[in-house]
C-alpha cells in the first residue's frame, strides 16, 4: 500500500507540474475522484534512472533532501554546490548574489519560480538572495535547452535556466490542515521565523507561508592594509526581511486551477565595499515585489493537454544614500517594474514516444523611475514568443527540438525607443543510452539564444545606448553519464561528465564615449572551453545508516577573444575561476546526522586584462551539520546546527567584500 | 574499495580544510620595513597621483619624478609606509617640506615628508561638517586649500594640521584656483548628471581673508577647473559631454566671460595657459599655449602621447608633464597603467615613465612662501 502511494504521488506530483512530458503515464490518477481510488497493486521491478543520467541536456538538482541532509545553509550555498555555477556574493544575508553558469554571465540565467519566468528587465539580472530554502522543494539547472518540453517559451529564451520550486500546495493524500514551524537564529543578530500551513480537503488544497528575516550582519572580517592586519566589522549591514505566499488549487475532472500571492519587502543596510579609513556607509536599499498568478493545467483529451498561466508582477527597487555631493544632499533612485504575463502551451501526445509541445508567451514591461531626465523616458517592451518543440524517444535513443521565435517590440512613452529585434533560434538535444544492461548514457547539445538589452543597457543616462544589438550565444555540449544500484551496500551511483563550447559574441560592455562619459555597446567576444563532473553516491551501511556522498568539479577555460589587438586578448574573463568544486559527506544514522562539505574555488581576476593586483585567492568553505529528527505521536520535531566556514578562512568573491568567516547557526522545525 | 574512497574523500576535505587556513592573517601583523632611497636634498620634483581602480583592486599611489636624475619612483607612499594611501587618491599640493594628499574615496588628507615620504598625520574628514570628499588642492600663506565635493571650501592650517576654517560654496566644487588673493571655486554640479548639471553655472570668489565667499560669477555649463595667468583667471567649462562642448573661457574683470579655445585640460604657468583639447576617437589631439598677457593663442607641438589625462607645466623648472592611458579593450584603458611623459616647455621630449592606473593629479614641488 505504501508503495502505492508513492508511485501516484510521484505520479500525481508529475501531472500537476506540467513540466512533465510523461502525462499519459498518469492517466489512471490523475482524474482523482471525490472518493478515495484504491489503485491495484503493483511491483517495483527496476529503479528509475535519475534524470540528470538520462536528460538529454546537462542538468543538476538540489532538492529538499539534500539541502537537509548535506547542510546546505543557505541559497547560496546551494548554487556553489552546483558545477559550473560562479556566484556573485556580496556578502552576508543581506548581500545580492546574482548566477552566472559556465562563463556566460548573470543575464544568461534565466530563473524560473514554480513554473513561472521572474525577470528584471531594468538589469536583466535575478538577485537570488530573497529566495531562502524554508520552503524550497528543489532548484534545478539546465544548462542549455530544458529537458521538458511541455513549458511556457520564456522557460526556454534563456542560456540556462534555474528552476527554483517550492513546496507550494500539499499534497491530495494529506489532507486536513497541517502546520510547520521553523525558527532559527545564527550568529551576527540572525533571526528567521517561519511558518506554513496547509489544508487539502476534496477538490481544494490552500497553502499560506509567512517567513521574516532579521539579521544585524555585522560580521567580522580581517583587512589587509600593505602589511598591517587589524579586525573590523561590516557596519551598516542590518536587514529586515519579510516575505509571505498564499496557494490554492482547485481541481475539477482531470483538470485543475491553481493560483499564488507573493509579496516580499527587503528593506536593507549596505555596507558597501570595504574602503581603507572609512567604516561609515548610509546606504540603504528597498526591495518590494508583489505578483499573483494564475494557473490552469489540464487535459483535453487522451492526447492533448494544456497549461495557461497569466500574470501580473510589481517590483520596486528604491536606492538611497546621504551626502552633500548629492544635489539636495541626498541621492534617491526610485525604480517601479511592471509585468504582465500571459503564456499557453499545447502538448500533443500522437504516439507513445513521440510529444509535441507548442508554447504561446505574450508579456509586457516597463520601468518608471525618479530620475528627472531620462529616466522619465518610460522605456517599455512587448515581447512575444513562440516554440515549436518535439521529445522523441524509441528504444535508447532520445532526441529533443526546439525552435524559439522571439520578438521584442520596445517602445518609449516620452522619447526614442531602442531597436525591435526579431530571431529564430534552434536547439538540438540528443540522448543514447549505449548498453541496454548498462545504463550509460551519450548525450549531446547544441543551444543558439540570445538575450536583448536590458532597460539600464538601453535607456541609462549619459550611458544607454539606443542601437544596441542583441547579444548571443551558442552553447555546445558533449556528455557522458552513468548511474549504478546495487542492493547491497553502493545502493547508488551517479556520475556525469560534460565538456562544452560556448560563444558569446555581441557581448554588450561599457566603452567610453568620449573622455567622460560611457556608453554601452556590441564589442565582445568571449569563447568558453569547460568540463563539468558530477558524482554521487549512497553506501548502506546498515539498514539504518547510510553514507552519502557528492562531488562537483568544473573546469572553465572562459576567454575575452574580441580582437588580438586588444590587451585582453585571450584572457580569462573576469571573475570566472578556471577550477572550482564541491564536495560532501554525510552520515545519516538514528542518533546525529552528520555533514561535512565544502565548496572550493581556484584564484580570478576582477578584470579582464589579468593583472597580478586584479587577483583574488582563491578559497575553500568548509562547514558542518549535525542533525536529528524526533517524531511524537503526529508532530515530528527536527533540530538542526550548522556551523559554517569553521576554519574561519577569510575570502571575498567580489573584490573589497570579504565573506562572513565562522559562523553558526540553529534552527528547531515543528510539524503537525 | 568503498572504504579506501571514503577514506581518501575525508582526506580531501580535510587537505582542503587545512589549506584554506594557511594564509589567514594575524591580527597586528607588521613586516618589518624595506629600506627605501630616501630623497636628502630638495631635488625638483613632479609627482603623479594616480587613483588606481579601488573595485577592481588596483590600489593608486603616489609617484614621483625627479626632474634632475630623470628617474621615477613609483609608489613611494605605500612603499615606505608599508600601508595604502587610501581609495581614490585625487589631488595634492606639494608645499614646503610637505605634500598633502587627498583621497576622494577614504575621505581622508594624508600630510607627507616630502623628502623621506613618511606619513606625518592623517586627517579623516568622515562626519564633517566643515566639507567631505577632497577634490583639489592649492596653498598659500600657510593654509592650504581644499575643495571638497559635498559643497565646500576648507583650509587646513598647516601647522596645526586641522582644518581651521570652511565655507561653502556651489555644487560639487572642482579644481580651485588663487588669483589675488581670492580663491576661484568652479561649481560644477557634476552630481547632477541627470539634469545635465543644470545648477552648474557659477564660479564662486572666495576671499582669502576674511575667509568667505565674496561673490558668485556665471559662468557656461559645467566649470571644472579655474586657473590663473596674468592678470585673469580662466576657466575649463566642460559642458554636458554631448552637444554643449568643453571649452576654455576668460574671466573678465566685470564677471563676463570670453571664450578661447575648445579643450578639455588647462593648466596655468606665470602668464601661459596651457589647453588640451584631446580627442580619444583617434582623431587626433591639439595643444594651445594661450598667452594671457598678450592674448594670444598658438599651439604646442607636442608628440608621443596617445589619449592624455592630465597635464601640468612649470617653468621654473622647465617642464611639461603629460600622463596618458594606453589602448586597452577598444578604449583608452581605465584599469592598466597609464604612462607619463616628460617634456621641456620648449616641447623637447626628454623621457617616458609607466606609471600606474589612472593618473589624477600633476603637481611641483613648491616651496614655501
Amino acid at each position: 500500500m505504501r508503495k502505492q502511494a508513492i508511485i501516484a504521488s510521484i505520479c500525481f506530483a508529475t501531472i500537476t507540474s506540467a513540466h512533465n512530458t510523461e502525462v499519459s503515464f498518469c492517466s489512471e490518477v490523475s482524474e482523482r475522484p471525490d472518493s478515495l481510488t484504491v489503485l491495484q497493486e503493483v511491483e517495483v521491478t527496476e529503479r528509475k534512472e535519475s534524470k540528470s543520467v538520462t536528460s538529454a541536456v546537462p542538468f543538476q538538482k538540489i532538492d529538499a533532501e539534500r539541502i537537509k541532509h548535506e547542510g546546505v545553509t543557505d541559497i547560496s550555498d546551494a548554487m556553489r554546490r552546483l558545477a559550473g555555477v560562479n556566484i556573485r556574493d556580496y556578502g552576508g544575508a543581506g548581500g545580492m548574489k546574482t548566477v552566472s553558469v559556465r562563463g556566460l554571465g548573470a543575464s544568461h540565467t534565466g530563473v524560473v519560480y514554480d513554473g513561472v519566468s521572474l525577470s528584471d528587465s531594468q538589469t536583466g539580472e535575478i538577485d537570488l538572495s530573497r529566495y531562502t530554502l524554508d520552503n524550497l522543494r528543489s532548484i534545478s539547472l539546465y544548462s542549455g535547452e530544458n529537458d521538458d518540453i511541455f513549458i511556457p517559451a520564456r522557460a526556454a529564451s534563456s542560456s540556462v535556466s534555474l528552476f527554483i520550486n517550492t513546496f507550494d500546495l500539499p499534497s491530495v493524500f494529506n489532507e486536513g490542515l497541517h502546520t510547520t514551524f521553523r525558527m532559527k537564529t545564527g550568529s551576527f543578530g540572525y533571526y528567521n521565523p517561519f511558518l506554513r500551513c496547509d489544508y487539502n480537503k476534496d477538490r481544494l488544497a490552500l497553502s499560506f507561508n509567512a517567513e521574516y528575516i532579521h539579521t544585524r550582519n555585522n560580521y567580522p572580517f580581517k583587512l589587509r592594509n600593505g602589511d598591517y592586519v587589524t579586525t573590523e566589522r561590516r557596519e551598516n549591514s542590518m536587514m529586515n526581511s519579510w516575505k509571505c505566499e498564499s496557494n490554492i488549487r482547485y481541481r475539477f475532472g482531470s483538470s485543475s486551477i491553481s493560483g499564488k500571492l507573493y509579496y516580499y519587502d527587503n528593506s536593507r543596510c549596505l555596507p558597501g565595499p570595504v574602503i581603507y579609513y572609512v567604516t561609515e556607509s548610509q546606504e540603504h536599499l528597498r526591495d518590494r515585489n508583489f505578483f499573483g498568478q494564475l494557473n490552469y493545467k489540464g487535459r483535453l483529451s487522451d492526447k492533448i493537454s494544456l497549461s495557461a498561466i497569466t500574470k501580473f508582477n510589481w517590483g520596486n527597487s528604491r536606492y538611497n544614500d546621504v551626502g552633500g555631493q548629492y544635489p539636495g544632499g541626498m541621492l534617491d533612485n526610485n525604480y517601479i517594474q511592471r509585468e504582465a504575463y500571459v503564456t499557453a502551451a499545447v502538448l500533443y501526445l500522437p504516439k507513445h514516444g513521440f510529444s509535441l509541445d507548442y508554447s504561446f508567451d505574450w508579456y509586457w514591461n516597463n520601468l518608471t523611475t525618479n530620475s528627472d531626465s531620462k529616466g522619465k523616458i518610460g522605456p517599455y517592451r512587448n515581447s512575444v514568443l513562440q516554440s515549436l518543440a518535439f521529445k522523441y524517444s524509441v528504444g535508447r535513443f532520445s532526441v529533443l527540438a526546439r525552435l524559439l521565435y522571439s520578438l521584442y517590440l520596445n517602445g518609449a512613452k516620452n522619447g526614442e525607443a531602442g531597436k525591435d529585434e526579431s530571431r529564430l533560434s534552434p536547439s538540438l538535444n540528443i540522448s543514447y543510452r549505449v548498453s541496454d544492461d548498462i545504463p550509460l548514457y551519450v548525450r549531446a547539445s547544441y543551444k543558439n539564444i540570445f538575450r536583448v538589452p536590458t532597460f539600464n543597457e538601453a535607456y541609462f543616462d549619459n550611458y544607454g545606448s539606443l542601437n544596441l544589438e542583441p547579444e548571443i550565444t551558442d552553447q555546445l555540449n558533449l556528455g557522458i553519464t552513468y548511474s549504478y544500484s546495487n542492493s547491497d551496500i553502493l545502493s547508488n551511483l551517479t556520475l556525469t561528465a560534460d565538456a562544452y563550447y560556448n560563444r558569446v559574441t555581441n557581448k554588450i560592455v561599457a566603452l567610453p564615449y568620449n573622455m567622460f562619459l560611457w556608453t554601452m555597446s556590441n564589442l565582445g567576444k568571449v569563447r568558453i572551453l569547460g568540463l563539468e563532473t558530477n558524482l554521487s553516491a549512497t553506501v548502506e551501511l546498515t539498514s539504518k545508516q547510510k553514507i552519502l556522498l557528492t562531488g562537483t568539479y568544473s573546469l572553465q577555460d572562459a576567454r575575452t577573444r574580441t580582437s588580438r589587438d586588444m590587451s585582453d586578448w585571450n584572457n580569462q574573463v573576469a571573475y570566472t575561476p578556471v577550477n572550482s568544486g564541491s564536495f560532501s559527506l554525510s552520515w545519516l544514522n538514528p542518533w546525529v546526522d552528520t555533514s561535512i562539505h565544502t565548496i572550493g574555488c581556484g584564484s580570478r581576476y576582477t578584470t579582464n586584462k589579468g593583472i597580478s593586483e586584479t587577483r583574488l585567492s582563491g578559497y575553500f568553505d568548509t562547514g558542518i551539520t549535525l542533525s536529528h529528527l524526533f517524531r511524537l505521536r503526529k508532530c515530528s520535531i527536527e533540530c538542526r546546527g550548522d556551523v559554517m566556514n569553521i576554519f574561519n578562512k577569510q575570502y571575498e568573491i567580489v573584490a573589497r567584500y570579504p565573506m562572513p568567516g565562522r559562523a553558526w547557526k540553529i534552527g528547531l522545525t515543528l510539524e503537525f | 574499495m568503498i572504504k579506501k574512497f571514503l577514506v581518501c574523500s575525508v582526506a580531501a576535505i580535510t587537505f582542503g580544510a587545512f589549506v584554506s587556513c594557511d594564509d589567514n592573517e594575524k591580527e597586528g601583523d607588521k613586516i618589518e620595513k624595506d629600506v627605501f632611497p630616501v630623497i636628502s636634498k630638495a631635488n625638483p620634483e613632479a609627482y603623479i597621483l594616480t587613483q588606481g581602480n579601488y573595485y577592481s583592486k588596483i590600489e593608486g599611489g603616489l609617484n614621483v619624478v625627479d626632474l634632475t636624475e630623470s628617474t621615477l619612483m613609483s609608489k613611494v607612499f605605500s612603499t615606505v609606509n608599508r600601508r595604502s594611501l587610501g581609495a581614490t587618491p585625487q589631488c595634492g599640493v606639494a608645499y614646503g617640506g610637505k605634500i598633502y594628499i587627498g583621497m576622494y574615496e577614504s575621505n581622508t588628507i594624508e600630510v607627507v615628508d616630502r623628502y623621506t615620504f613618511e606619513s606625518v598625520a592623517q586627517i579623516s574628514l568622515a562626519g564633517s561638517t566643515e566639507g567631505q570628499q577632497p577634490r583639489y588642492m592649492v596653498a598659500q600663506g600657510g593654509k592650504v586649500y581644499v575643495s571638497m565635493f559635498d559643497g565646500y571650501v576648507a583650509r587646513l592650517d598647516t601647522l596645526t594640521r586641522r582644518i581651521d576654517a570652511s565655507v561653502k560654496v556651489g555644487p560639487n566644487p572642482e579644481k580651485i584656483c588663487i588669483h589675488k588673493g581670492k580663491i576661484y571655486v568652479p561649481n560644477s554640479d557634476g552630481m547632477n548628471y541627470e539634469n545635465d548639471y543644470k545648477n552648474g553655472t557659477t564660479v564662486s570668489v572666495v576671499s582669502l581673508s576674511p575667509f568667505a565667499v565674496e561673490k558668485t560669477l556665471t559662468v557656461p555649463l559645467n566649470p571644472g577647473n579655474c586657473v590663473s595667468a596674468g592678470n585673469n583667471v580662466f576657466v575649463l567649462c566642460k559642458g554636458n559631454y554631448k552637444e554643449i562642448p568643453s571649452k576654455v573661457y576668460r574671466i573678465e574683470e566685470d564677471g563676463n566671460t570670453t571664450e578661447i579655445a575648445s579643450g578639455n585640460m588647462i593648466t596655468a604657468d606665470g602668464d601661459k595657459v596651457y589647453i588640451v583639447d584631446a580627442h580619444w576617437d583617434g582623431s587626433g589631439n591639439i595643444y594651445h599655449v594661450y598667452d594671457a598677457t598678450a592674448h594670444r593663442l598658438g599651439t604646442l607641438d607636442v608628440r608621443g602621447v596617445d589619449y592624455p589625462n592630465g597635464i601640468a607645466v612649470s617653468s621654473q623648472y622647465d617642464r611639461i608633464i603629460i600622463s596618458s592611458n594606453v589602448w586597452g579593450d577598444g578604449m583608452p584603458a581605465y584599469d592598466l597603467p597609464g604612462y607619463i611623459m616628460e617634456y621641456k616647455t620648449d616641447c623637447t621630449f626628454i623621457k617616458r615613465y609607466e606609471s600606474g592606473v589612472g593618473e589624477a593629479s600633476i603637481f611641483f614641488s613648491v616651496p614655501l612662501d
